[in-house]
């Protein structure tokens, strides 16, 4: 059941219709109800796993919070933690380990090694177990209270807009929109959810699979036979490949769940005007890179112990970021490339840049940094997406040598970059001017009806012939 | 950067009138789409025509052999319609002095628009020819990428809309079906995409076969062939024994025959199978002495040469009288 299904749609039809005329206790049963639908529709067989680490945080975090002394609290906390990150450890990790292991027996000359282990991974997994584990920590750190409602925590993990991908709510957030009646469906938060379910879906539809078309063509075929520029325009459909497709589905989550009366984190600033690494980090999957600063990069010391250990735990932050996603070591180096640019960055310009693209200097200075910053993000979206660095280095490679040939595929693949992406890129600029996510949504009623008929078009008429899935569900 | 909640109160009730435009916009393509569906595209056309050839064959008289070529541009290109009608080659039969042609073959069909679109046009409408000619090529008779919303537009009749429904692979095709049943806009948008690509998008034409190649081409040749458990092939056998099965209700004669094309193939075995146990006549012409690679000017469909050679094969294959369900 997809954001951009019909069947999600007559799902959250069903769903609203019924919601509308319940009270708040009601209202909380049967969203657990329809969340563990829309979960089991994907896979019925990791209902029973979601539920039982759902029953095990549910009383582990009671547990802590009536623990009096320190030490059972902590013990509390590591049977959680030990928990959640074995979980994920066996349904993601294992494999990869098992096959990494066994290459390297094979290396030393011992055959045979482990039977090779290949587990389905429960889709959503690493989503709802960092927001159980941002719970717990809360919890031991007494900064969250623990709920006493089971059917609150349930649905505070299995809430269907975000279980699948996001974005990973705070407990702090969530859980009091759970547990206190919610405003009815007013006329500002139609609006602002029509907005993001229709943006959302534009940015799936039209800019994430048909930049998906562009960037598949060179992944799929060797190196050595495509054009740097084929390369290159590759590279760039990628990037707003994955920031459709991912700043999309949590833009229709955050819509959907206002129209609930929910009021989700935002997940996405217009990530690709950052003018710095960690402008970008603020700006882009806010959900994961805050969840990382404050439950691993924070208590690994942060920048509080030196310049040495702050870089130290720059790159280790940023490697455990690309684990996350999955186990390959693709991801282990976009993590790697990441942690080590925002190490540098760090060492250059000694502090952090402010929020908000504040930059010091100029309007070209300005645009020139964004430029560097995106090109560097391209560049580690390469190794992020490549089936193995070997393929992205090979890549590099190409746009290294002389294959630097500009024919009709090419005019081509820019023809339809530039009739796709140059609103997009115009648009969000506005918004980014008026520092405003929103903005649209507070200006005339015409302006905002000219601009959904045109992604109502473009949706009808340019959506991808080939309809993606989307790319974070696989983490 | 915020996300100010501060929306002034005169806009109150304007989002209703943002969706109303919403919707007529969607009306307003829709009732495009339906007047101007012939300019979209020749094949749009042709589709549509088929009430027309339907109601010729429910017109030609008694003694007359009607007989409907069934397939898509394969056939369309690969049968010489005038020389099949006149020609000799037709079992005799007292009670049938000549013989008609008539042709259904919208491009770029295959099995699943065949029996919907049979039973639609002809079945429903009462229109019966006596023979019905399934040409099919390579992968036609095996699962292929089929648009839901097509096929309900423009091949399911209402009658048949929750069977055909049913017979869907997922959900999600389902309601597309439906919902293309109701909807000419959904079922045309990737007609109008490529109309506007080809016409104003430099590089479009260089680039978009090659960025979409493989999505919709099914298996290739160079493939194994699926077995009968194949859950790929599974669809489109359950669809040519409906079709088989309309036929018959119609009291045609159905022949399936496959068509030459550059490079030789075999009707995958599920499909074999399928025709062998319900001795459905198959003629294997996919190899016709004299039809060599040259009579393919665009390398895949007949020229006209081909296709003189190639209707002469039916009319001896036929001429011969196939036992049911074996290659001929």
């Amino acid at each position: 059941m997809l954001f951009n299904s019909y069947t999600f749609w007559i799902f959250f039809a069903f769903v609203a219709a019924i919601y509308r005329f319940l009270d708040h206790r009601w209202q909380n049963r049967f969203l657990v109800i329809a969340s563990y639908t829309f979960y089991g529709y994907w896979d019925w067989r990791f209902l029973g796993l979601i539920a039982v680490s759902t029953l095990v945080d549910f009383f582990v975090a009671q547990r802590i919070a009536d623990a009096g002394a320190d030490r059972g609290r902590k013990t509390w906390l590591m049977v959680s933690v030990s928990f959640n990150l074995g979980l994920l450890g066996v349904f993601k990790y294992l494999g990869f380990f098992v096959s990494e292991f066994n290459s390297f027996l094979a290396g030393i000359g011992i055959p045979g090694g482990i039977p090779g282990i290949h587990l389905v991974l429960p889709i959503g997994i690493s989503f709802y177990t960092f927001q159980k584990l941002s719970y717990i920590i809360d919890v031991y750190r007494d900064k969250t209270a623990p709920t006493r409602n089971l059917l609150d925590f349930a649905l505070y993990v299995s809430f269907f807009p975000l279980v699948l991908a996001g974005p990973i709510e705070r407990s702090s957030h969530l859980l009091p929109q759970i547990e206190n009646p919610r405003q009815p469906l007013d006329e500002r938060r139609f609006r602002e959810g029509l907005y993001l379910v229709l943006s959302g879906l534009f940015r799936k539809v039209v800019i994430a699979d048909n930049m998906a078309l562009i960037s598949n063509h060179i992944f799929a075929r060797p190196a050595a036979e495509l054009s740097a520029w084929e390369i290159l325009l590759g590279i760039y459909a990628l990037a707003f490949q994955i920031y459709g497709d991912f700043s999309g589905y949590s833009a229709i989550a955050q819509g959907v769940a206002k129209w609930l009366g929910f009021d989700l984190m935002v997940n996405f600033r217009h990530p690709y005007f950052a003018k710095s690494p960690q402008e970008f980090w603020q700006r882009w999957h806010i959900s994961l890179s805050t969840w990382l600063r404050d439950y691993l990069y924070i208590p690994l010391g942060g920048n509080r112990k030196g310049p040495v250990r702050t870089y130290r735990n720059l790159i280790l932050t940023m490697l455990l970021g690309g684990l996350w996603h999955g186990a390959a070591w693709t991801f282990i180096i976009w993590g790697a490339l990441h942690g080590g640019w925002l190490a540098l960055h760090r060492l250059v310009s000694g502090t952090p840049q402010p929020r908000d693209g504040q930059v010091e200097g100029g309007r070209i200075t300005g645009f020139i940094k964004m430029a560097v910053t995106f090109h560097l993000v391209c560049l580690c979206w390469l190794f992020f997406r490549a089936d193995s660095a070997g393929q992205a280095f090979a890549m590099l490679g190409r746009l290294a040598g002389d294959a630097w040939h500009f024919g009709g595929l090419e005019t081509g693949m820019v023809s339809l970059m530039a009739l796709y992406l140059v609103p997009l890129v115009a648009y969000e600029w506005w918004c980014e001017k008026k520092g405003d996510l929103l903005v649209l949504t507070k200006a005339h009623w015409g302006w905002r009806a000219i601009i959904y008929v045109y992604m109502l078009w473009m949706m009808l008429f340019f959506g991808s012939p080939v309809p993606q899935e989307f790319i974070y569900f696989r983490f | 950067m915020n996300e100010a909640h501060t929306a002034p109160e005169k806009a109150k009730r304007s989002e209703w009138k943002v969706v109303l435009v919403l919707a007529m916009s969607f009306l307003l393509l829709e009732g495009l789409v339906r007047s101007f569906a012939g300019s979209l595209s020749l094949d749009l056309l042709n589709i549509l025509a088929t009430p027309d050839t339907a109601a010729r064959i429910t017109a030609a008289p008694e003694e007359v052999r009607t007989v409907l070529v069934v397939g898509n541009s394969l056939s369309r290109c690969g049968v010489d319609l005038k020389q099949l009608g006149g020609g000799g080659g037709w079992p005799q039969d007292p009670g049938k002095l000549r013989t008609q042609a008539e042709l259904f073959a919208p491009d770029g069909s295959s099995v699943a628009q065949w029996d919907w679109g049979v039973k639609r046009y002809f079945a429903n409408a009462g229109s019966r020819p006596d023979v019905i000619l399934l040409l099919t090529g390579r992968v036609h008779l095996l699962d292929q990428p089929v648009s839901p919303e097509t096929l309900g537009a423009y091949f399911v009749g209402s009658p048949d809309l929750l069977d055909a429904a049913r017979s869907m692979r997922s959900h999600e095709d389902s309601i597309s079906l439906v919902l293309g049943a109701g909807s000419h806009l959904l079922a045309n948008k990737d007609r109008v995409r490529t109309r506007i690509g080809y016409s104003y998008l430099p590089g479009f034409e260089a680039a978009w076969p090659v960025l979409t190649a493989g999505r919709d081409i099914g298996p290739k040749a160079t493939q194994a062939e699926p077995s009968g458990d194949d859950a790929s092939a599974a669809g489109s056998v359950e669809a040519l024994r409906r079709l088989i099965s309309t036929a018959r209700e119609m009291g045609a004669e159905l022949h399936v025959i496959s068509v030459p094309m550059p490079e030789g193939y075999q009707v995958a075995a599920p499909v074999r199978r399928l025709l062998a146990e319900t001795r459905t006549p198959f003629h294997d012409l996919a190899v016709v002495p004299g039809i060599t690679p040259d009579l393919f000017p665009d390398h895949y469909h007949l020229g006209e040469a081909g296709a003189k050679l190639f209707t002469e094969a039916i009319l001896n294959s036929l001429g011969k009288g196939s036992p049911a369900g074996s290659d001929h």
